[in-house]
């Protein structure tokens, strides 16, 4: 009888516990893509049931909220924006489940373009550096390789001469070229352009070291007036107004310079005359022709 | 005796007036004492000039009704924004090289405390015994305020303005580019227990630039111990192809404590302007009245504008062409449109034996110019 009483109390106890454990809710579990795109809406679906908190943990964005286990959970475009490692949690009282996934940059949207220097020689190989960083619309760095052209349009229109380099391509989100400075001076505009989009930058062209120095002197009572020619570099640039040029005059007094600066072309000053002497000219490091002038005063 | 309370009283009264006043007079600068010899009447005139006195000044000398009073406080007080009106006579020298029973020449080196430091002017003054109390007084050299011809000057003035972008700047937006300067000679030597580093920096650029030179020494174990910058041995608005000396000085220093000299020239764009041209003329070495060699000439401003202070650099080069000295000096005169005004650098008397070329250049700065 008593055999009979535990064996009846056993299977009551095992009936309890397992209905009690059939009546319990059940852990989230979270399923999701391991890749969405930047600024795509995803879709999270849940498993198990009851009530849950959801958490989405990323480097640009932290987001907590509660949710229904077994429903879909939308995740806005928004809150996946910046590019990078996510992880979303789902928690019911102590238990959670946990899942990463990855947002990659968008699509190139933006460029920014980098070129160097602002100011360059006429007719230096290589001398002018261009680089293109890709971005997509929410300014994360665009890493999967894009085509990008440069171009280098000198001249006004319509007279424009416009050189292109074959597209490259990006690497890690960045493009480069190095070109050639021009053989005249000027503005010339550095183009990159991806499909549509496109960004410009100046470099100013300037004259490269004057050629040929040439100047002349002219007695005029107790002066002498000195005056160069038009002061041009090798490929007959004119030399920027402002670069100084050096006229130094030799007599029986000592030696006399003057640093003038070259405007609308030439430079041009007076001295004293005091009997014989020799005139000389040059420009920073390049040095121009010799006048002898002789007699009285 | 029922006075004398009374004059006893006004004895003593009369006595502290009397004290009172003659130290008044001493504390003024007054000379109560004749001018006995040609030095105390040098220094008496140099007192009321420190005191700034200028009609005092004017009634010491032997020569006072020839003398223009404008052009004697020009003379001594400067003007058009020159240094000189920024000075104060600090201290004065006074050595009589001659004297006769009547005249004596004395020579006075006046130290003037300026804005830019102690600048120095040394004169040989003629002193006469004159008047009734056959007192000595200085006979000033008669001069002029310089007075320019009414003219007009046509000066094209150019000029560079530089428009930044501000801080608000998107990245990648382009910038302007720091001027191209290139430093083209450098020269480490020992001299007065101090290294000193010298030579020349060219712009090679289209802009001008403002530049500072600075310099740091390198011990053997590859450590730099010290630093330098060439403050105001240098020309620091350098316009498109022109050439600066720069020195800069580390005193207490001997050249075998470094192993590598590093030179930085910290270069940015700046609005400036290029004119005005100033000649530097009739440039030579000789030697000044105390027997120092001196690189003299004078400075001639080309344009229409007074040039308020100069500042003189020069750079001497040996025979290989090696900047051996880097030399200035400001001028404490300012510079009126087409007057020459004399300079003179000092040279050290063991480079000035070295020296087989020099090249003189001058900076300018005016008032309300940038």
């Amino acid at each position: 009888m008593r055999s009979l009483f535990c064996t009846f109390l056993s299977i009551f106890l095992l009936c309890s516990a397992f209905v009690a454990m059939s009546q319990a809710e059940t852990p989230p579990a979270l399923h999701l893509p391991a890749i969405v795109s930047a600024g795509e809406a995803v879709a999270v679906s849940s498993s198990g049931t009851g009530s849950a908190m959801f958490y989405l943990i990323g480097p640009g964005h932290v987001a907590k909220r509660q949710f229904q286990a077994g429903d879909t959970i939308q995740i806005s475009p928004d809150a996946v924006a910046t590019a990078g490692n996510y992880q979303v949690m789902a928690c019911n009282g102590q238990e959670c489940a946990t899942t990463n996934f990855y947002v990659t940059p968008n699509r190139g949207a933006e460029l920014v373009f980098l070129v160097h220097p602002s100011r360059v020689p006429v007719g230096r190989v290589d001398a002018i550096s261009a680089v293109t960083v890709v971005m997509d619309r929410f300014h994360n760095l665009a890493l999967q390789p894009e085509s990008v052209t440069f171009r280098a349009i000198a001249g006004a229109i319509p007279k424009e001469t416009v050189v292109s380099s074959p597209p490259r391509m990006t690497r890690n989100g960045v493009a480069w070229t190095r070109l050639n400075s021009g053989a005249k001076d000027g503005a010339v505009v550095i183009d990159a352009a991806l499909g549509q989009l496109s960004e410009r930058r100046v470099v100013q062209q300037v004259a490269a070291e004057p050629c040929k120095l040439h100047a002349s002197a002219e007695h005029k009572g107790d002066r002498v007036v000195l005056q160069t020619e038009p002061v041009r570099d090798c490929r007959g640039n004119s030399v920027p107004d402002g670069t100084i040029v050096t006229f130094t005059k030799l007599d029986k007094l000592g030696r006399s310079t003057v640093d003038a600066p070259i405007k609308k072309g030439v430079a041009r000053t007076d001295m004293g005359f005091a009997g014989p002497a020799t005139i000389s000219v040059a420009s920073g490091v390049v040095a121009g022709n010799e006048i002898y002038m002789g007699g009285s005063r | 005796m029922k006075y004398g309370l009374a004059l006893t009283l006004l004895f003593g009264i009369l006595l502290l007036v009397a004290i009172g006043w003659l130290q008044s007079a001493k504390a003024a600068g007054v000379s109560l004492r004749a001018q006995n010899t040609p030095e105390q009447a040098v220094q008496n005139l140099l007192r009321s000039v420190r005191e700034k006195n200028w009609p005092k000044a004017q009634a010491q000398l032997a020569n006072a009704n020839q003398v223009d009073s404008s052009a004697f406080v020009y003379d001594l007080a400067g003007g058009d924004g020159s240094l000189r009106t920024y000075s104060t006579l600090e201290d004065s020298e006074v050595s009589v090289l001659h004297q006769d029973a009547d005249d004596a020449l004395v020579r006075v080196k006046l130290n003037w405390s300026t804005a830019v430091g102690s600048l120095s002017d040394t004169r040989d003054l003629k002193v006469v015994r004159r008047g009734k109390e056959n007192d000595w007084k200085v006979f000033w050299p008669v001069s002029q305020v310089p007075k320019l011809p009414a003219q007009v000057m046509a000066v094209n003035y150019l000029r560079w303005d530089v428009v930044n972008r501000g801080p608000e700047g998107e990245w990648g937006t382009a910038s302007i580019d720091p001027p191209k300067v290139r430093i083209i000679s450098m020269n480490a030597i020992e001299r007065n227990d101090s290294v000193i580093v010298m030579g020349e920096v060219v712009n090679e650029d289209t802009i001008p630039a403002y530049l500072n030179v600075n310099a740091a020494l390198v011990d053997a174990n590859g450590v730099e111990f010290r630093h330098e910058g060439s403050f105001d041995k240098v020309s620091h608005i350098l316009l498109p192809s022109q050439v600066t000396p720069y020195l800069i000085d580390f005193p207490k220093l001997q050249l075998n404590q470094l192993k590598q000299v590093r030179m930085d020239a910290n270069v940015a764009a700046v609005p400036a302007s290029a004119d005005p041209v100033i000649g530097v003329m009739n440039q030579r070495l000789e030697t000044n009245t105390v027997g120092n060699k001196v690189l003299a000439g004078e400075l001639v401003n080309q344009s229409g504008q007074t040039v308020n202070i100069a500042h003189v650099l020069a750079t001497c080069y040996d025979n290989n062409g090696k900047v051996i000295w880097v030399s200035d000096e400001y001028v404490d005169r300012a510079l009126l449109p087409t007057t020459p005004q004399p300079f003179a650098v000092d040279l050290p008397a063991d480079v000035a034996a070295r020296v087989q070329r020099f090249r003189v250049m001058a900076n300018q700065y005016t008032r309300g110019a940038s």
